[in-house]
């Protein structure tokens, strides 16, 4: 028998990959999303009404550029299905380096200046767990755009073809959702201890 | 290909095109398109012509007379002896309707069909849809039921008497085993209903090697299975319901429940009677009196249980992880508590002993202890005192509350109520301990102290308390 | 050499040493620069997360992502056209039978392993006193037991849904075939690091792993940690896989309630596990971390509660059994009609009822806490959503049996694989409830009563199904069928051992005896029966023997099934055997229902286009 396989119709179209593929990212987004969800359990089973003196202002910051972040990250998708190359590119470089400033105000700023440590008590080891899960997946997500930087850049994506930005895309803000949680459930809800 | 069937052939005899084609639309979408095909008559000829070429498996016939003769088509159709099945329906006449279902048996299966029971006139009540197959289908049920019934007893009868639980010592025990037993008539009973039914089955629906019969097709029926959807929600639910006023039980507090402090740790248990101040490497309780124990652990998760009693509760460690559990033992006895969560180590060596004795003798045992920490009587009997109440009522410094203080008693004239007078020795201060009201100090009621510190003290007690009220200057 | 560097799994293996000494070495190095104290265990950790990571690339399962990462031209999967012959199931392979196959192959290996290790603890337990084994050794054995065990169910289901549901479904392969491979390869080191757990002082707490005892205990712990973890990831990714093939890749005409009752049942496994597993990596990682960093998540001396890890753990824990046995549940259903001549009894109802199962599954975990020490007010209503399970459990057996009843049945090795599946798994659920009242569960907890209900659970819900898929679908791998005989002794002495076995587990745990004790006290009485649980244990592990002897004897020697020989009418039957390369030649239509046995003149379930490359097709 041939190698030649039989062209199936409609199976195998780009149309009929690309929503197949769509369905396996959100599933693994809602199987991540268990994960998060285990954590914002875990906070709020000991510490209750309870929250970490965390600096507030430092907290802001780190979230408008993330929200900010996000915003860049839909105008890179709406470029490239618009065939925009240009614009695609510096939005998510935009996006890209939003994202590593995020990771460098909470790993290299919010962690440095909390005067806990993560055996310092339960909302030490709440916090750095949760933020430290949460950057993980910002810093996969930076390097997610990092290969779609480049690959955008040898001209790999057209305004018809171009899943991996959507990918990238939904992944990122799904990171930023997490961070929509996560942001009250440390630093706004309960009385700081 | 191999396992395809072929599609129903349906042929519809009709003059009238619109009845025609309306039926094989609607007999189609029954069966969804692919399982039949049909052919449209409109005339004898074509009828005919395609009972013999075409032998469909179903025939309508819509007779009229005038393009479609009954008649003719029933003379044709009874020369024949293929499986086939015909309706006979006329537009014209609103009578009955007329099938025929002809099959082809073998000796065996007509025997069978002989051995039917006859079915009446079929009434106004539309056509039974009870094939034969499923006639014998009661019979079957019948037996099955029973065998289940029996089985039941049986097994239930099996579970409750081989002893598949250990003695009961404790009043949760009683409580926990009536549990238990609905249990075990549960077990019985959903074990048999569904093996007695597959054991059956494997007897009497079983194919012989190289037969080719098929089962009886049989999809479903919506309330059979509505009811046994129903039935067993009710009944998980109803148990559900008994559980918890079982544990409910379990978990009555009495009010004067003895408490004792039970500590865990790698590998062994320390038993604090914090009332007394005595800490014992045995538990001992008293029978009939619950016990409140207040469960912690020095390092990891631990668990206590004594089997006759049958509640288990974890000891974890924290002080503010303190857990309690409530026994109130019933039988005089030697047992064992065991840790029953995984510890690490000697976790199978986590054991020690429990001893439930009497009163009496729980009252002489934790004498002995409190005697082994507290060496001097007079602090001792300071200990009765307080724990018993007695100073509730007998102040220490010479303040009159609702009996004489004890300040300077000993040694002192006293004036009793009948006006007689008594030196308050020991002898004095023991009858007045254990029958106050056979001398009454003067002033003070009668009938208000209690007369039965007889039972509620030891001898050693009420010596140390003696003590302890010749101390007080 | 370069032969032997051509086999993946060879590659892997290697790299998997090299990349732990690399960890290793770091931290080490690490330390050393910055002046910490130099600790084994973050060294062994680190090493233990590279090396897993290590095997994968040295196997060459990231190739083609990073070539794509790259932005290189990577083949679609069903155009890449692999040697035959028994080399490509050592590597990497992205045709779903391949790697059904070969996560057949790692399940028998670790139910022989994590078997051999219960034979081991069994035979210490067979006399009180303790005769060869520490403490240490007996209770790192019971984990691994439990581990190792439950990697082969999830490698088991993973087994029978790869290289089934792509064929029924009449699709050529599953949606994501590298994914697929990288869901297989991933459990390998996974159950490497698992056993390694062995050489680094083993771990004391069972498989449940619970604080403050998993912070204290040895650092094999941490092995054990990481093995989970990876294989974890196998069974979301391939859940994920399936879900999405199931939905996506069903032939013309098979909607949802025309399709197989095992892909019902494959579809809500693979929701369950999709999601909950996530748990267990969480609460483990939450472990890892405060033996690492002191992170206080479960010591109450730092504010943290243990209780916390329970919750995280059986979260996932309880749907876990839920994914264990409902592929094999679908497999009872899937095969029923097929050995009764009979159609599925209510076949909606059945469907639904994984559904409902896995569902209430999610809801009842607290009950393996009713003794922990959690909050009162959460016992009672655990209660009632633990027996509440029972009720869709109920519709499967009643529809069993109604399928069964008046069928015709063909008592050949499968089928008695069946009914011995319903008939344990039965055993195993109706000994649920007693566990699930709160009261009585406070005497049967933690004894030898929940051991002996949980494996007649495991043993019903998926060791007879599994051997029952081996049995049915080996003709449809291979070609030959496999001996009947050998079948039947397989069926009878697995079955009397097992009864024997886990009856006898049962009621000495209502009589005192606890479970996960190296020893007992011989004045129990727990002696005998213990003695017999063991040889009982021996007579299950000579039943497997006999298995793999009828699986290696038949693969050469096995009487030529090449065609529909169990006369079923589902899709992969409708093909020849062993099954074609690329499945279907055509499309697939279904033309009628699954289960229409026994109806006269019914059409086939499926009908075959003729294959498209040969003749012209005309249009439909």
């Amino acid at each position: 028998m041939s190698a030649e396989v039989p062209a199936l119709k409609p199976a195998h179209s780009y149309a009929y990959k690309l929503r197949t593929q769509r369905i396996g990212l959100w599933l693994f987004i809602l199987s991540d999303a268990f994960m998060f969800g285990g954590l914002l359990v875990t906070r709020f089973y000991l510490l209750g009404n309870r929250r970490p003196d965390l600096d507030q202002f430092v907290g802001l910051i780190v979230t408008s550029v993330l929200l900010i972040s996000s915003f860049f990250m839909n105008r890179a998708e709406v470029h490239i299905s618009q065939g925009n190359q240009r614009g695609f590119i510096t939005s998510t470089l935009i996006t890209m380096l939003l994202g590593i400033g995020f990771l460098a105000g909470v790993i290299g700023v919010e962690w440095r200046m909390a005067h806990f440590g993560p055996a310092d008590g339960p909302q030490g080891a709440v916090f750095y767990m949760m933020t430290g899960m949460h950057a993980f997946h910002v810093l996969t997500g930076v390097i997610f755009l990092a290969i779609i930087l480049r690959n955008g850049l040898k001209g790999h994506y057209s305004a018809e073809r171009h899943w991996a930005v959507e990918a990238a895309a939904n992944y990122w803000h799904f990171v930023d959702v997490v961070w929509i949680f996560f942001y009250p459930a440390l630093y706004l809800i309960g009385m700081a201890i | 290909m191999t396992g395809e069937r072929k599609p129903r052939r349906v042929l519809i005899a009709s003059a009238n095109p619109l009845f025609g084609k309306g039926l094989m639309k609607l007999y189609g979408e029954r069966w969804q398109q692919q399982a039949i095909q049909s052919r449209l008559a409109s005339s004898m000829e074509e009828t005919l012509a395609a009972l013999d070429s075409w032998q469909p498996d179903l025939v309508i016939v819509d007779y009229d007379d005038r393009a479609i003769h009954r008649e003719e088509f029933l003379s044709h159709f009874i020369t024949g002896s293929r499986p086939m099945q015909v309706i006979l329906v006329s537009l014209q006449e609103s009578g009955a309707v007329v099938v025929y279902d002809r099959r082809t048996l073998t000796p065996a299966q007509a025997n069978d069909w002989l051995n039917l029971p006859w079915q009446p006139e079929p009434s106004s009540n539309p056509p039974s849809r009870r094939t034969p197959k499923m006639k014998g289908n009661t019979r079957h049920l019948l037996i099955a039921g029973l065998l289940v019934i029996v089985s039941t007893a049986v097994l239930y009868f099996l579970l409750t008497s081989i002893g598949l639980l250990p003695e009961e010592a404790s009043q949760q025990a009683a409580t926990i085993d009536r549990l238990f037993n609905a249990h075990f008539f549960m077990i019985s009973l959903l074990f048999s209903m569904i093996v007695v039914f597959l054991v059956y089955s494997i007897v009497v629906f079983r194919s012989k090697p190289g037969e080719k019969t098929e089962g009886a097709y049989i999809k479903g029926n919506n309330r059979l299975e509505i009811l046994w959807t129903i039935i067993p929600l009710g009944t998980v639910i109803a148990f559900s319901f008994f559980g918890a006023r079982n544990l409910a039980e379990t978990r009555k507090a009495e009010p004067q429940a003895l408490n004792i402090r039970v500590v865990a740790f790698q590998w062994g248990w320390s038993f604090e009677y914090s009332d007394f101040g005595v800490t014992s490497r045995e538990l001992y309780l008293p029978v009939d009196r619950q016990a409140l124990l207040s469960l912690t652990s020095r390092d990891v998760i631990h668990s206590f249980w004594v089997p006759e009693f049958r509640v288990k509760q974890d000891a974890l460690p924290g002080e503010n992880l303190v857990k309690q559990l409530r026994i109130t033992p019933t039988r005089i006895g030697n047992y064992t508590v065991m840790c029953a969560e995984l510890c690490g180590g000697a976790h199978a060596y986590m054991n020690a002993p429990v001893k439930v004795v009497s009163k009496a003798d729980f009252d002489q045992w934790l004498g002995t202890q409190v005697s082994a920490v507290i060496t001097d009587p007079v602090e001792r009997g300071k200990k009765w005192a307080e724990n018993t109440g007695c100073i509730s009522c007998h102040s220490l410094d010479g303040k009159k509350l609702v009996g004489p203080t004890w300040k300077g008693l000993y040694g002192e004239t006293v004036t009793l109520a009948d006006g007689t007078t008594v030196v308050a020795d020991e002898t004095y201060l023991r009858t007045a301990i254990l029958d106050p009201n056979a001398q009454i100090t003067q002033g003070y009621p009668a009938n208000v102290m209690p007369s039965n510190y007889s039972s509620l003290l030891t001898d050693d007690q009420i010596n140390d308390l003696i003590e302890y009220i010749k101390s007080i200057h | 050499m370069k032969k032997i560097l051509s086999i993946g799994m060879i590659r892997g293996l290697l790299a998997q040493v090299v990349g732990m000494a690399i960890g290793f070495g770091l931290v080490t190095l690490l330390q050393t620069l910055t002046g910490q104290p130099l600790k084994a265990e973050p060294a062994w950790v680190v090493g233990g997360f590279i090396s897993a990571l290590s095997f994968l690339t040295g196997l060459g399962i990231f190739n083609d992502w990073f070539r794509m990462a790259r932005g290189d031209e990577v083949p679609e999967p069903e155009e890449v056209e692999e040697p035959r012959g028994l080399r490509r199931y050592w590597g990497v392979s992205y045709d779903h039978k391949v790697i059904g196959v070969q996560y057949a192959f790692l399940s028998l290996f670790l139910l022989a392993m994590g078997g051999s290790f219960a034979l081991i603890f069994r035979v210490e337990l067979a006399q009180a006193g303790l005769q060869f084994l520490s403490f240490n050794l007996f209770n790192t054995l019971i984990g691994l037991h439990g581990m190792v065990l439950i990697a082969s169910i999830l490698m088991g289901i993973s087994a029978i849904s790869n290289y089934v549901i792509p064929l029924i479904i009449g699709a050529r392969d599953m949606a994501f075939p590298r994914l697929n491979a990288f869901s297989f390869w991933v459990a390998v080191p996974g159950a490497l690091l698992l056993v390694f757990s062995l050489a680094l002082g083993g771990f004391e707490t069972g498989w449940t792993g619970y604080p403050p005892l998993s912070v204290r205990g040895p650092m094999g712990v941490q092995m054990f940690f990481l093995g989970v973890w990876f294989v974890g990831w196998s069974s979301i990714l391939g859940a994920l896989n399936l879900i999405t093939t199931i939905l996506r890749m069903r032939s013309k005409g098979m909607g949802y309630f025309r399709m197989p009752i095992l892909a019902w049942a494959v579809l809500s496994t693979s929701i369950i596990a999709l999601t909950a597993t996530q748990m267990i990596g969480l609460s483990f990682q939450l472990v890892l971390f405060e033996r690492l960093l002191g992170m206080g998540f479960f010591d109450p001396a730092q504010g943290g509660n243990p209780i916390l890890f329970q919750h995280l753990f059986w979260f996932y824990s309880h749907p876990a059994v839920y994914i264990f046995v409902l592929p094999g549940l679908g497999v009872v259903s899937e095969l029923l009609p097929v050995f009764v001549r009979k159609p599925l009894f209510g076949y909606r109802w059945v469907a639904m009822s994984s559904f409902g199962i896995g569902l209430v599954g999610f809801l009842v975990w607290a009950h393996h806490m009713f003794a922990a020490g959690m909050e009162e007010y959460l016992r009672v209503p655990f209660m009632y959503s633990t027996l509440l399970v029972a009720v869709p459990t109920g519709v499967k057996f009643f529809s069993w049996t109604a399928t069964i009843w008046q069928g015709r049945m063909r008592l050949q090795t499968p089928m008695l694989f069946l009914i011995g599946a319903i008939v344990i798994f039965l055993l195993g659920g109706i000994t649920g409830p007693l566990l699930g009242t709160v009261s009585t569960d406070l005497h049967a907890t933690d004894t030898y009563y929940v051991v002996g209900h949980f494996h007649a659970t495991m043993f019903g819900g998926y060791v007879f199904p599994f051997f029952a898929a081996l049995y049915y679908w080996y003709p449809k791998i291979t070609g030959r069928r496999m001996s009947e005989r050998l079948g039947k002794w397989h069926f009878w002495l697995l079955f009397i051992g097992f009864m024997v076995m886990s009856l006898g587990q049962m009621r000495i745990g209502l009589l005192g005896m606890r479970r996960r004790i190296a020893d007992y006290d011989p004045a129990l009485g727990f002696q005998l029966p213990n003695l017999i649980i063991t040889l009982a244990g021996f007579a299950v592990a000579l039943s497997v023997l006999l298995l793999f002897i009828n699986m290696f004897r038949s693969a050469r020697k096995g009487e030529p099934a090449t065609g529909n020989l169990w006369e079923s009418r589902s899709p992969e039957w409708q093909i020849p055997s062993p099954t074609p390369a690329h499945n279907f030649s055509g499309e697939v239509v279904v033309t009628g229902d699954p289960y229409d046995y026994g109806l006269e003149g019914a059409p086939g379930y499926v009908r075959l286009e003729a294959d498209l490359t040969h003749s012209p097709q005309p249009a439909d």
